[in-house]
């Protein structure tokens, strides 16, 4: 199993859980398929990044608060396969942010 | 939490964001979409089912991998029972719902998938049980709702998967990486995955080597990006979008008939851990006549048969409100509606009883293939001859009614209620009657007929189970004919001088 952590800003944090490759499975659509799972609609994915191999970091287009960013998470993450879990170490990480 | 409750599914589905079409609309709420709800609805009332006391015994197993309690969809038949509580299982849920269980196929996906990873990893050394335990024991620990998809698009009858000009016609690999493979291709007919969590895919039939590319099953989730479902539209469906505010205007005012969609795979990234199949030609077949043996006895045996159940019951309704229910005849065509399913349910217990472990050492247990193609193919048949009595008792107001809305008219309501009185008021016969057109003139024969494998498919299985021979010695024996007296094979007829 995989643990990934969604970072938004300095506070905002939740862990999911999916099977291995899940980590895997969220670059392919992000970076390949520029889409958030879950979400359709072209251009919501300004920008789009791995760092180190286990830090997937994006940009999502428009003006969004920290807390809708962590609500599109929240849909994004089981569209793929990972459900929230109750924390622990994480080997992956999500950070979010929107476009200025 | 290995049992969720009906409501922490619907809870699930509001974040289920899968890429549907219905009908020239993209859906963005599956719960709004009056079709699109109908299937949500009908997989909530299965949740509901594991809830309840008195189908516990049906409903929930005790998971091989964990020992925990799950609901009856995520297991793995171990034993007789498990097998005849799996067909019970098909039998509940259409009495329930009326339409598909959609975790039904997923189900079949799985057992068959259990027993064949177990085999090639035994025979080839490969690491896919183990793979699929673990994808396993996750969806039974969030009691994941799993369909599962099949038949591919096919193409061309007369060529193979490689040689059609489209290879998506058949589901099949693009790219293989170190983190996974990417695949694509079309799978159609496919029942309930917009609602589901996971679908289970399995190749759509046997496969020769050299088709490698086409040997390939996996689980995937189903609101990953480049999958989107393009749902099925009919009359059933226009219909149930006109009456959205006034559902008990419908046949089945909540589950709907059964709604299915093509899968279109666009480049679809699945990861190793959840690769089950990847090129193993000489096992794709099995992998599919496992899922068949499974299905024909659920789908054919049981689920039809508690669709034949809640039809008997809307046409003795009918004959009832109509002031014929105590007519010789009637009775009669009822009792042949009833021999008809209850042959298939025996069909199907019997399936169960004389299933058996496979492969040897497995631990998984699969029903009779004879008496479960012998199920199916009975049912194929006698769904029609079912809703042909359902529509004869029920009398040409199944297809000539006004709408029950109609009643309500200030000016025509009253001569309606006048017009359709019976034996009871004009309410409930219309009521019956439109439940009935539901059936007789809905989608669900010509469902039956395919569901599993047409007919054909079981007549070809006949000739591979039945031995004949034996048959033909017997006869010998019982006539007293020896066997040396038995008409030799004619040799094939030499050409003419």
């Amino acid at each position: 199993m995989e643990a990934i952590e969604v970072q938004i800003g300095k506070n905002l944090r939740s862990t999911y859980i999916g099977l291995g490759g899940t980590f895997a499975s969220i670059i392919h659509c992000c970076l390949r398929k520029k889409a958030l799972p879950g979400f359709h609609e072209k251009g919501l994915i300004t920008k789009a990044e791995v760092k180190d191999g286990n830090l997937l970091r994006l940009v999502l287009s428009g003006k969004r608060k920290q807390d809708k960013l962590m609500e599109m998470m929240e849909i994004a993450l089981p569209n793929i396969g990972a459900y929230p879990d109750t924390g622990g170490s994480a080997a992956f990480f999500i950070e979010v942010k929107s476009e200025k | 939490m290995a049992l969720i409750t009906s409501q922490q599914y619907l809870e699930s589905v509001k974040k289920l964001k899968p890429r549907v079409y219905v009908g020239g609309k993209w859906v963005k709420n599956l719960l709004e979409n009056p079709v699109t709800k109908s299937m949500v609805m009908a997989n909530a009332a299965v949740y509901d089912l594991a809830e309840q006391p008195e189908n516990k015994e049906v409903m929930v197993a005790t998971s091989h991998l964990t020992g925990e309690h799950i609901n009856r969809n995520l297991n793995v038949a171990r034993n007789i029972h498990d097998l005849d509580m799996r067909q019970e299982m098909a039998l509940l849920t259409s009495q329930t719902v009326g339409t598909c269980n959609y975790r039904c196929v997923g189900c079949d996906a799985l057992n068959s998938l259990a027993s064949t990873t177990w085999e090639m990893d035994r025979d080839l050394g490969t690491k896919y049980n183990e793979r699929f335990n673990n994808w396993l024991k996750m969806a039974q620990s969030k009691d994941l709702a799993v369909s599962g998809a099949i038949t591919d698009a096919k193409g061309d009858r007369k060529k193979r998967p490689s040689q059609q000009e489209d290879l998506d016609v058949h589901l099949h690999l693009v790219e293989k990486r170190d983190d996974g493979i990417v695949v694509r291709g079309y799978k159609v007919s496919q029942s309930g995955a917009i609602g589901a969590h996971e679908t289970l895919v399995l190749p759509g039939g046997a496969l020769r080597e050299g088709e490698e590319q086409f040997a390939l099953s996996f689980a995937v989730p189903n609101g990953t990006t480049g999958l989107t479902y393009i749902c099925q539209y009919n009359a059933y469906s226009a219909e149930r979008e006109m009456f959205a505010d006034d559902p008990d205007e419908l046949g089945n005012p909540v589950y709907g008939q059964r709604e299915t969609s093509t899968m279109v795979f666009d480049n679809v990234f699945i990861p190793w851990e959840r690769v089950f199949l990847f090129g193993e030609t000489r096992y794709a077949g099995r992998l599919v006549s496992r899922f068949a043996k499974a299905h024909r006895m659920n789908c054919g045996g049981a689920c039809k048969v508690g669709f034949a159940d809640v039809i008997i019951g809307g046409t003795m309704l009918a004959a009832e409100y109509t002031g014929v229910d105590k007519v010789p005849h009637i009775q009669e065509k009822i009792i042949d509606m009833v021999r008809l399913s209850e042959t298939s349910h025996a069909c199907a217990i019997a399936a169960a009883m004389r299933g058996r472990e496979e492969p040897k050492g497995s631990g998984v247990f699969l029903p009779d293939d004879l008496f479960g193609n012998a199920a199916k193919l009975n049912i194929a048949h006698g769904f029609w001859e079912i809703i042909k009595n359902a529509g004869d008792i029920g009398g040409g107001l199944v297809v000539t009614m006004p709408r029950l809305k109609d009643l309500e008219d200030p000016e025509v309501g009253p001569v309606l209620k006048k017009v359709f009185r019976a034996a009871a008021p004009a309410e409930k016969r219309l009521k019956v009657a439109k439940f009935l057109q539901h059936w007789a003139s809905g989608l669900h024969g010509v469902g039956t007929w395919h569901g599993a494998g047409a007919p054909q498919t079981q007549r070809f299985m006949f000739t591979v189970l039945t031995d004949f021979e034996k048959k033909k010695k017997m006869a010998r024996k019982l006539m007293g004919m020896k066997e040396e007296e038995a008409p030799a094979t004619p040799e094939p007829k030499k050409a003419a001088k």
